[in-house]
Parts: structure tokens; C-alpha cells; sequence
């Protein structure tokens, strides 16, 4: 809008002292914008978290179980796939399909922490292998890195689950969906051999968003492979909170790049230009603050 | 938005449209994926062939221009040996004809039409990745006479002056090893065209005017090595004076030529490059100044160049040598390569496939020679599908895998029929395939050409079997009983009155006798069945003898049939010393030194069926009647040798093969009698009265149209006594149902669902005709409904159930169960038990367990009570509570809970973020844009108030 200047009217210079202090109660402008702008940021932060762990952590889980699959491809082709314990925590010792969830091609990585569970179903040290004589126990995620035990509570007695490892391929037959005061099942028969499959699971109508409690499906198997050597317990329950101390660190100084990312782009923003900042600056920290949430998410229990 | 926005994003939907709807074009019209069942693989190609002659000044005189089509009948699917039939027109007839185009001597014709199997891609851009590029030297040809020329006259010969060969080529010596062997010649010849062979594994052999002598090596495959291999394929064509030829091709893979090396990953091709003669540039217009020769030798060599031709078109070859310039030697000067036709060939995948692919143990089937076309399209079908399974197909004589599998050694078998007196184990008998015997020949007619309207009755092929033709004058002079008899075949008036136009040479051992299998075999089962049901050829055989007076050989007389196997007979001369002595005192010092049944010598059963096939394909004499006394070094050591192959145009030879290798190898079979209504012992002179029918569609449709169902067989059972009924008499005599039998009881329950899944095959998808690998080949007639062979599929899948049940059933031949087939049939390849490996000795790394909390499952009988995991367990893995059931107690179980794990984090986790979210959130947004908001919203709602008392007032 242009102001026409009325064009009779001269210039008025005034000459004498002028109050130019800040009117009142605008001294808290900045504060208040900071708190709104700091109030906001936090949300910004908490929905990428959510985010995270919804969708993007799933993306980290299929490109971990691509790269597992051929390696135990190969391995069961060459018969070189661990048929005792002793593989080293996260090689992949078996795939799962589960035809009734629609799960199918999921390799089973050895161990249950919080990285293991990140790749895929864990093995839990301790219990045979699948397929053996005795029990063997599985342990998936069902929020994050991809969820793939999500559904495991609709499993029905009846549903077949498929296990395939270095021995062979085994069907075992669901026989039961059990949660805390549930009575265990009976005992085995000679040669049997039973698989348990556990994750975590809420109540409720929210409760995909809030697994606080294990939920066990359990499985049979009439005629299993003669049972190999078992490992020893791993003393962190898959539902502890237990973060390494290698964590830690790798968590601070990812979340220095982070900080160093966001400051370069602040920089480049007010002293080069605003697009190319955006540009620039936008993928490194998205990928810095994506680094900083996978360190993050080790936080959550292996079950979560 | 402004306008540059709204035209960015205008222009982006545009390509979006533009990129979806050519995805979707594509995806509508890609050709659908999978094998086709290829009837329609034959390819046609045109080119125009021309030569020039060039004068001092460079200026071209076109000689000659011709418009050449080719037809080449098959190129997909292609198998080792099989033979596509080839034929062309608009080409220069040719000269100097000589008789067998496949020999080396064809390359001295004028203008042939000349066809190689070459290996590589002809191609002048990228080669793609493990493929080579086609020339001259990847292909192949027998003999090095076909690949190397030297002149020793002036040096000039008529590829020194092509005008399209580049410089280097026109040489005086060209593509000579370098350095040159010892062995080679020391002065070379003025001129020498040297064209190396490159095999596939990389080897370059180099050929050369001796190999033999070293100078220089050959491929083991070529003729010029003592071994030697199948015939050349390689064909000097022979165009006839209307411009059009034909020929059959056989194609090679690398099983049948490894240094030619062809196969499904190998990409090879007809090449076939019609002579034209070399386009003449005597006077190196063409080449650069420097090499030109002086003015004398380019008249020399643009005269010889120019030379006439020594033959008119269709001329046989006489004394006289052919026009060098012109000749099929010069098949791979650029005059002539120019204008090639390359047609690709597509090789099958065979049965290599599965030692790569598989790693399951195949199941093997054995018996019927009749199947081995069925299983080598089938077999690489089964071990590269996954819902199908590896098998080989151990081709043995019938009656061996009867007793075997009866004897429980083997899972499943392929015979014709069931054996003498039934089988003891419960087998069902299922229908699998239905094919032939067939009685193929090569013969020539008295011009040469090749004979294929062969016609023989029952009484013939029984004469042929029972050694009574005696072959030679001084068998007939000494065997009395023979004394009577024509010498062979061709001079047997019943043969001439059905087979005028032959040749009647006075000894020719091989038409005498029919090669056949030495081993049991249904094939000589249905054929001696046929035999005995013809009345003619059953009453001869008793001793009636001919109209002409021919008796059967003592030996035979009143034998009795049908017979696996066909015995020899017949000792002479070895009981009669007269005559032995007759008979060594001949020239034959092969036969003298050890003297055997001579009629048994020409009859020389084989052991192979693929023997007889490639026999007769290539026209091999068996007879084992030959002595080259001038072969060995050590006169004693000389033994008989087989006549081997026969001249072209002058061939006869007989075998008992399957209907399925005549179709793939291209073999002629004869048609064979089914009813005759002349009256017996009056002589004929033609075919009246008396009908022949062929093994092709029509007459094998016509004869399943006589399968019945036997009870007592339970199979399906071909009667050839209903051959004379006029019903019978257009339906092929040689039909042969070959069927798997498989226990119905006793099979584990991977082998019985391996063999449902054969026979399901068997009854729906296999049974549809194609060239494919899976599908059904040539010579087999599909049992399907339409073909008026419901009840056997019908059959074959109450079988399939019967095989899966594993409980002793056999379905019923006359009232045939209907079975559903997707309930039979549905996904079953067994999923096989695990094979328990042994346990693994434990990885040094490993500690054993016996820290471990999870107690050990108590084996059964055992009483030790559980150990119950003290204390509140962090693992949620259940724990048997159950004490182990001694044998018949019954204990009740405290029933143990489970305890479960939980996690606040994990329940009250994402909520609380999403509830930070939520409250930060609105929190940052009042606090920075409250005030705005809410002024905004108290002029909306002035606003609106006084709207609404406005419109209260109005």
C-alpha cells in the first residue's frame, strides 16, 4: 500500500529531548517468545521421538533384517548356521514365518538386549534352539524398530509357525496365549520340543502405545532335532531398562553432532542464505538427530 | 500461490500424468512371462546377396544380385542332436553337386549354400557380459581343409582380390601361428589363408595343412583326429536350379561338441552364408597405394579372380576342379560373410541344471527307454521348481525294474505293463505317458535321393528278426535251410512290391536285419506281441513259407511270443564244420582268427536305445562283419569292427526306436500293416488290399481309441488282434502306454508325497504338448479327455491318491474312482522330515550350561522331580511344573503360574511423550500467539454479536 503524502502539508521538524524507552510491559517480549519458541521446540523434539519409534526405527529393523537375511541364506546353504550355542550375540541363527500374522523371512538373531532386539526376534541365551528338544524361547519388539511380534497376541491354538535353522525345517503348532497368572503349559514329552514367543503388550484400546506387560504364545513340536549345547543366562531381563556404558558415550557425542549440526545451520542461515541453509543444513540434522534417537531408543526395554 | 509456483506445479503434474500413463503402457503390453509352449519358434530371414567385379579404375560391375530367404523351422527349445529342418530359395543353383553335403568334399562346390553352427553373439556393438563375439572363428567346421588354403601356383589367389576384406587379410600369408611350428613345412607356399578355430574353453587351434603330422592341432571333435566324434553338421547346401534347397541341421550342444561349447548359458546361432563368389578387386583399388602389386600381378590376380565357372548349376561333380573364386572353401572371405544370415538358437536347459540347483536327493525312476524324451524336458523342469522335486530316470530294461521294485529295491518304476503273473506287493499302475515303438530307417532310393514312404508288414519285420535272409552267397551256398532265400531285404519281392524305386544290390549285409536292444525292453514286448497277432506273420514263423517260397530260419520256427528280449538263435556255421570251413577260408582273416555265429555277427544287438537312435540318424551300419586288414600293425591282433557309416546315397539301415526320438532326431518311420485282405500264398505286386498306417497323431489317437481296461492286468492294455477289424485299421500298431507303478504301501511319507506329486503332474500340466522344457514332447500322445483318454487321467489321479494314502489300495481299471484333483494334489510337496544331525561338538568359545536356571528336560521314566527356578524368576520362560509320568502313573500336577515381567517405562513411555508433546506444544503456541488469537477471536465474536443483534433487530 503506498501513503500519499497530503501534499500541502510542509515537514514539522521538533527539536527537544525524545522518550524512546520501551513502552511497558514489553520487557518481557523476549522472554515470553523465548518459552514459547524453547516450549515448542520441546514439542517438536517429543513428536520426532514418537515418530521414531513408530516409523522411522522401522525402517532401521528391515534394512538390518536385509542384510541378515542373505548372510543366513548363505549360512543355512552352506551349513555353516550355528546349531549350538556360542554364535556371537546378534549373528543370525534362524528364520521365522508365522503364516497366521503375516510374518514371513524373519531372521532370529542370537541375544535379547535392547541391540539385538533392534535387528530382529532375539534368541534367548540360555534356552535351546529352535527346533531342539526342549524349550526355546524367542523375544520380539512389538512398538518399535518395526514391531514385528505387534500381532502375536492374535495368534489361535492351531496356528502353525514355521522355524527353519541349520538342523532343518521345523512346524510347531500354537498351543496356547498366556499373560502373567496364566498357568504354564504342561510338561513335555520325550522328543517334544516347545517354542515360546514373547514381547510385550498393553491393555485397553491404547495399549499398542503402552506394552507394559510380557505376553507368551507357546508352541509345539512332536519330533525335534536332539537338543545342542545351551548358553548361559543373560542376567538383564529383556524388560530392565539397561543401557552400556559404550552407549552413554556414543549417545554424547552424537548429541554434540547434533548440537553442531544445529548451530551450523543457525549460522549459515543469518550470515549466507535461507534456502541454502535449509538445504544444506535440513538432511545433516535430520541425520544427526536420527542417530541420536537410535542410540536413544536403547533406553526402552528389548521387549518395547 | 504465485504464478511461478502455479507453473512449476502445473508443469510437475504433467509429468506426473505423462510418466504414469507410459508405466501403465508398459505394463499392459509386456509379454507375459514364463514359458511358452513354442510350436511357433521358426524364424524367417531375408537378405540380399550381391557381387561385384571392380576394373583398374575402381569402377563396379555388379555380376550378380539375389534376393535370399531363409526359413529355418525351429529355434527355440532346441536339444543336443536334434535336427531343424532348414530350406531357402532365391539363391545361385549349385555346381559341381556332390553327394553328402555334411562331408568335406561340399566345399568344393560352385555356389553352395553353406550353414554353421557358430558360437557368440553377431553383433558389431557391445557383446553382452560371458558371451562372445561371432566370427569366422568361432565357427565350426570337421576337417581343416574347410579351414585352411594355400595356393602354390602364383600366389594370387581369388581372396588375396576380395574387394571387402580389409587390407591385412589380403596378405600373402594370413593368420599363420606365429612363431611357426617345426613340424610345419619349412617354405611356406606362396600364399596361405590360415583361419585359427577358437574353442570355447579359450583354446585356439590352428589347424594347418598337417595336423596329424603336427602341423598344427585340431580340436578333438574334427575328423582329422583318429577318435573322431558325430558326423559334421556343418552343410555345404545344394541349391537347385529354381534357387531353392533344403536341410536338415543338426545342432550341437557342448555334451555332443565341447569345443564348440553351445549350451543355454552359451549363446550360439545358424550361420548361414550363401556363396556368392569373391567380389573381384584384382587391381587393389581398394587397398592402400603401398600394397598394391605391380601392374603384371594384379592382371594375374584379377584374371584368376575373374576365372569362369567350370560348372553349370546342378551339375555333379567330375574330374574337373571347381572355380576357386566361387567355391564353398571361401565360405569365410568377407564377400561371402557379408551377406550371412545369423539366426540365433536357444538352447533347452537340460539336466546339468540339477546338480548345480539341487541340493535334495533326486528319487529315481526306473525303466521305459520309451520315456528318455519325456524325462530330459521334464527333468530340469522338476529339480528348478520348488513345489516339484529332482528326479533322475535310470533307463533299464523293464523287466529288471519290475523285479526290483517288487522286490522292494526301488521306490517307483516305469514300465509298459505289469509282469508275468502280477505283482506280489500292492502297485498301482498310473498312466503317465502314452508313446511307441516305431520302426525307423534311412534309406536312399535308387537316385540317391532320400526314401521316406517305407512300408512294412508283419511278415517283413519277422523275417528281419528271425535271421533268415542269408546276406551272402557263401552263406547261401552252405546253410541249406537259407538256400532259398532272398540274399537281403532289397531283393525280397514281398519288400519290392510294397517299396518299389530301390536300389537291388546283390550283398548288403544291414538290410538284412533290424537293430534292436540286446536287453529286455517293453519295446520288444509290444512289438513281438504285434508280430504274434498277425496272422501272416504268425504263420510264417510256424513255417508256412512266403508266396515266393521263403522259409523261416529253422532255428525260429514256432517260437513262441511275445518276448522281452529278441534271442539270437542261430549258430552257423559253428555246428557244422563244413561250412565253418567254408567260411574261414576267405579273405576274412578277422573272421578266421576267431570264427562266430554269422548271423549273429550281422544282427549285433546293442545295449542303448540311444545307440540305435544315433544309428540311424547318421545312417550306421552295425553289422560287425568288417576287417581292415591294412589298419593294424600286429596281423594277429585284428578283430571285426562294425561297417559303420554308410555313403550318402547309397544308405540302408532299420532300427526298433521310440516314437518320441523319431520326432526329435528327425528319423523316418516306417508304416506298418494293420489289416490285409489278400488271401495267403498269392503273390503281389502292389500294396492293394492291405492298409499302413504312420506313427503320427492320427494314427496314435486311433489306436488309444483300442486301449481297454484289464481287470486282471489292472492297466490298460493294448490288443493288436483288433488291428484287422475295421474299427482297428487306422490306428498305429506300435501304441505303448507306459505307466509309473508306485507301492501303495510301505512308502515313507517323503518318497509317497514325491510320487503324488509326479503323477499329479503327470495327469494336468504335463500333459500338454510343447517344446519346453515341463511340457509334453513330440511323439507322445497327451491323455487328456479330448483324446478320448478320460479314464486314465481320471485314473492316474485315483492313483495319486491311493500313492499319498499309503494304504494299500489300487483304484479299480474298469469303474474308475473320480477324484477331486486340487483335493489330491494341493501344495504337496512334502515338506521333508529333518534330518537329525548329529549332535555338534560345542564351539571351544561355549561355556556349558551349568550355570543355567532353565532346568534340563528330565528325559521320560525318570523321576527326578523338576527343579522348580527359585525366587521370582526375571525370565518369563515357562518351567515344565510337571513331574515326568512314570509308565501308567498318573500325578498330578500342581499347576505352576506364570509370572511375568513388567516395565513402567514401557507402559507409561509413549504416552507421557505424547502428552509432553501435546501440552508444550499448545502451551508454546498460547504463549506466542495467545494474544493475537484471542483479539482475533474477540473481533470475531463483536462481530458476530453485533450480526446477531442486527439481524434480532431487523
Amino acid at each position: 500500500m503506498s501513503v500519499l503524502l497530503a501534499p500541502d502539508e510542509p515537514t514539522v521538524v521538533r527539536t527537544g529531548p525524545v522518550d524512546a524507552s520501551v513502552p511497558p510491559g514489553l520487557a518481557r517480549e523476549p522472554i515470553r517468545l523465548g518459552v514459547s519458541q524453547a516450549l515448542l521446540a520441546l514439542a517438536l523434539v517429543a513428536v520426532w521421538l514418537v515418530v521414531y519409534l513408530t516409523v522411522l526405527s522401522g525402517f532401521e529393523q528391515g534394512h538390518a533384517q536385509k542384510g541378515l537375511y542373505d548372510r543366513v541364506r548363505t549360512e543355512l546353504a552352506l551349513g555353516t548356521a550355528p546349531m549350538s550355542a556360542g554364535a556371537p550375540a546378534g549373528t543370525p541363527i534362524a528364520v521365522l514365518d508365522v503364516p497366521a500374522l503375516g510374518i514371513s523371512n524373519l531372521v532370529v538373531v542370537e541375544g535379547t538386549r535392547a541391540e539385538q532386539t533392534a535387528d530382529g526376534p532375539g534368541h534367548l541365551l540360555g534356552s535351546v534352539l529352535p527346533g531342539q528338544q526342549g524349550v526355546s524361547v524367542l523375544m520380539g519388539r512389538s512398538l518399535a524398530f518395526g514391531a514385528p511380534f505387534a500381532d502375536l497376541p492374535r495368534l489361535r491354538v492351531g496356528d502353525r509357525i514355521l522355524v527353519t535353522t541349520g538342523q532343518g525345517r521345523f512346524t510347531y503348532t500354537v498351543n496356547g496365549v498366556r499373560r502373567r497368572g496364566d498357568p504354564v503349559p504342561a510338561a513335555l514329552q520325550a522328543k517334544e520340543g516347545r517354542l515360546s514367543l514373547v514381547t510385550a503388550a498393553g491393555d485397553g484400546r491404547f495399549g499398542a502405545l503402552a506394552p507394559g506387560d510380557t505376553v507368551y504364545v507357546d508352541a509345539v513340536l512332536a519330533d525335534a532335532a536332539p537338543a545342542g549345547v545351551v548358553g548361559t543366562r543373560d542376567p538383564v531381563s529383556p524388560m530392565e531398562v539397561h543401557v552400556s556404558a559404550g552407549t552413554l558415550a556414543e549417545l554424547a557425542l552424537a548429541l554434540q553432532l547434533l548440537l553442531g549440526a544445529l548451530v551450523a545451520t543457525v549460522w549459515a542461515w543469518q550470515r549466507w542464505s535461507h534456502r541454502g541453509a535449509w538445504i544444506a543444513g535440513a538432511p545433516v540434522v535430520l541425520a544427526a538427530a536420527w542417530l541420536c534417537s537410535s542410540l536413544a531408543s536403547q533406553f526402552l526395554p528389548a521387549l518395547v | 500461490m504465485t504464478p511461478a509456483r502455479d507453473h512449476t506445479s502445473r508443469l510437475l503434474l504433467v509429468c506426473s500424468l505423462l510418466l504414469g500413463s507410459v508405466a501403465g503402457f508398459f505394463a499392459l503390453t509386456a509379454p507375459p512371462s514364463g514359458a511358452e509352449s513354442g510350436t511357433g519358434s521358426g524364424v524367417e530371414r531375408h537378405v540380399t546377396a550381391t557381387r561385384v567385379l571392380l576394373d583398374a579404375t575402381g569402377a563396379e560391375e555388379k555380376v550378380s544380385s539375389h534376393d535370399i530367404t531363409l526359413d529355418v523351422s525351429e529355434t527355440k527349445n532346441l536339444r543336443g542332436r536334434q535336427e531343424i529342418s532348414v530350406s531357402w530359395s532365391g539363391a545361385q543353383p549349385t555346381g559341381g553337386v556332390v553327394a553328402d553335403p555334411n562331408s568335406a568334399a561340399g566345399r568344393n562346390q560352385e555356389y553352395p549354400f553353406v550353414l554353421l553352427q557358430c558360437r557368440g553373439v553377431d553383433t558389431t556393438g557391445t557383446v553382452p557380459r560371458g558371451q562372445e563375439r561371432l566370427s569366422p572363428q568361432t565357427c565350426w567346421t570337421q576337417t581343416t581343409s574347410e579351414r585352411y588354403l594355400e595356393d602354390s601356383d602364383n600366389g594370387l589367389p581369388a581372396w588375396r582380390s576380395d574387394a571387402y576384406a580389409a587390407p591385412d587379410d589380403r596378405n600373402a600369408i594370413v593368420g599363420a601361428p606365429d612363431p611357426r611350428p617345426a613340424s610345419c613345412p619349412r617354405r611356406t607356399a606362396p600364399a596361405e589363408h590360415w583361419l585359427p578355430f577358437r574353442a570355447a574353453n579359450g583354446t585356439v587351434y590352428y589347424g594347418g595343412p598337417s595336423p596329424a603330422l603336427g602341423c598344427v592341432g585340431t580340436p578333438p571333435e574334427s575328423d582329422d583326429v583318429e577318435s573322431g566324434g558325430l558326423p559334421s553338421n556343418t552343410t555345404y547346401g545344394i541349391t537347385g536350379t529354381n534357387g531353392r534347397g533344403s536341410s536338415q541341421f543338426a545342432v550341437w550342444t557342448k555334451n555332443e561338441n565341447a569345443s564348440l561349447g553351445c549350451s543355454s548359458d552359451v549363446a550360439c546361432s545358424l550361420v548361414a552364408v550363401p556363396i556368392v563368389g569373391i567380389s573381384c578387386d584384382g587391381f587393389g583399388t581398394r587397398l592402400p597405394v603401398e600394397r598394391r602389386l605391380s601392374a603384371s600381378k594384379s592382371a594375374a590376380a584379377d584374371a584368376t579372380c575373374r576365372a569362369p565357372d567350370r560348372y553349370q548349376g546342378g551339375q555333379g561333380a567330375g574330374v574337373r576342379n571347381p572355380n576357386p573364386a566361387v567355391a564353398g572353401s571361401l565360405w569365410w572371405a568377407e564377400s561371402n560373410w557379408r551377406n550371412r544370415i545369423t539366426v540365433p538358437l536357444d538352447f533347452a536347459v537340460t539336466g546339468d541344471v540339477c546338480d548345480v540347483v539341487s541340493t535334495k536327493q533326486p528319487q529315481a525312476l526306473f525303466g521305459s527307454v520309451v520315456l528318455a524324451e519325456l524325462t530330459s524336458s521334464w527333468q530340469p523342469k522338476f529339480c528348478t521348481d520348488s513345489s516339484l522335486f529332482p528326479f533322475t530316470h535310470v533307463q533299464a530294461a523293464d523287466t529288471a525294474s519290475r523285479n526290483l521294485l517288487d522286490s522292494g529295491g526301488i521306490d517307483a518304476a516305469l514300465t509298459s505293463g505289469p509282469p508275468v503273473g502280477g505283482f506280489t506287493r500292492t502297485v498301482v499302475q498310473a498312466p503317465v505317458a502314452v508313446g511307441g515303438f516305431a520302426i525307423a530307417y534311412s534309406i536312399d532310393t535308387a537316385d540317391g535321393e532320400r526314401y521316406d514312404r517305407l512300408k512294412l508288414n508283419a511278415r517283413l519285420l519277422a523275417k528281419l528278426l528271425s535271421q533268415s535272409y542269408p546276406a551272402t552267397p557263401t552263406v547261401r551256398n552252405n546253410y541249406a535251410a537259407l538256400s532259398a532265400n532272398p540274399y537281403s531285404l532289397l531283393l525280397d519281392p514281398e519288400f519290392v512290391a510294397l517299396n518299389p524305386g530301390l536300389p537291388t544290390t546283390a550283398v548288403f549285409e544291414a538290410a538284412t536285419t533290424l537293430q534292436t536292444l540286446a536287453t529286455d525292453a517293453d519295446l520288444m514286448n509290444a512289438l513281438t506281441r504285434y508280430l504274434d497277432a498277425d496272422p501272416e506273420a504268425r504263420a510264417w514263423l510256424d513255417g508256412t513259407p512266403d508266396p515266393w517260397g521263403m522259409k523261416v530260419n529253422p532255428r525260429y520256427r514256432g517260437i513262441d511270443l511275445p518276448v522281452d528280449s529278441w534271442p539270437q538263435l542261430d549258430d552257423w556255421p559253428m555246428s557244422d564244420p563244413a561250412a565253418l570251413a567254408a567260411m574261414t577260408v576267405g579273405s576274412n582273416i578277422c573272421y578266421n582268427r576267431s570264427p562266430a555265429p554269422y548271423l549273429g555277427l550281422i544282427a549285433n544287438p546293442t545295449g542303448y536305445l540311444a545307440t540305435i537312435v544315433q544309428n540311424m540318424q547318421y545312417a550306421v551300419a552295425a553289422p560287425k562283419v568288417k576287417c581292415n586288414a591294412d589298419d593294424a600293425g600286429d596281423l594277429s591282433q585284428i578283430a571285426l569292427k562294425q561297417q559303420g557309416r554308410q555313403q550318402v546315397g547309397h544308405r540302408f539301415v532299420l532300427g526298433l526306436v521310440s516314437v518320441s526320438s523319431t520326432y526329435r532326431y528327425n528319423l523316418r518311420s516306417a508304416a506298418l500293416q494293420t489289416r490285409s485282405t489278400v488271401p495267403a500264398g498269392q503273390q503281389f505286386t502292389g500294396d492293394g488290399g492291405r492298409w499302413f498306417v504312420q506313427p503320427d497323431v492320427d494314427g496314435l489317437t486311433a489306436a488309444a481309441a483300442l486301449l481297454h481296461p484289464d481287470k486282471g492286468a489292472q492297466a490298460w492294455v493294448f490288443d493288436p488282434s483288433t488291428l484287422s477289424r475295421s474299427s482297428g485299421m487306422a490306428a498305429y500298431p506300435g501304441l505303448m502306454p507306459v505307466y509309473a507303478d508306485i507301492p501303495t504301501r510301505g512308502l515313507s511319507p517323503e518318497v509317497s508325497g514325491r510320487l503324488t506329486t509326479l503323477l499329479c503332474y503327470a495327469a494336468g500340466r504335463g500333459q500338454v504338448t510343447g517344446t519346453a522344457n515341463g511340457y509334453l514332447p513330440a511323439g507322445y500322445l497327451p491323455i487328456t479327455a479330448a483324446d478320448g483318454l478320460g479314464d486314465l487321467r481320471d485314473y492316474t489321479l485315483a492313483a495319486a491318491a491311493a500313492v499319498r494314502a499309503q494304504a494299500g489300495d489300487i483304484p479299480s481299471v474298469t469303474d474308475v474312482p473320480q477324484t477331486n484333483a486340487d483335493e489330491v494334489c494341493s501344495g504337496r510337496s512334502a515338506s521333508p522330515t529333518p534330518t537329525p544331525t548329529p549332535t555338534p561338538t560345542p564351539t571351544p568359545s561355549a561355556t556349558p550350561s551349568a550355570s543355567t536356571a532353565v532346568p534340563p528336560i528330565p528325559p521320560a521314566g525318570v523321576g527326578a522331580p523338576p527343579v522348580v527356578p527359585a525366587g521370582a524368576s526375571p525370565s518369563g520362560s515357562p518351567s515344565p511344573s510337571a513331574t515326568p509320568r512314570a509308565d501308567g502313573d498318573v500325578v498330578t500336577s500342581e499347576v505352576a503360574l506364570t509370572a511375568g515381567e513388567h516395565s513402567s517405562l514401557g507402559a507409561a513411555g509413549v504416552p507421557a511423550v505424547l502428552l509432553l508433546a501435546l501440552a508444550s506444544g499448545l502451551a508454546g503456541v498460547w504463549l506466542r500467539w495467545g494474544e493475537a488469537l484471542a483479539a482475533g477471536a474477540g473481533s470475531t465474536a463483536r462481530t458476530a454479536r453485533t450480526s446477531v443483534r442486527k439481524r434480532w433487530r431487523r
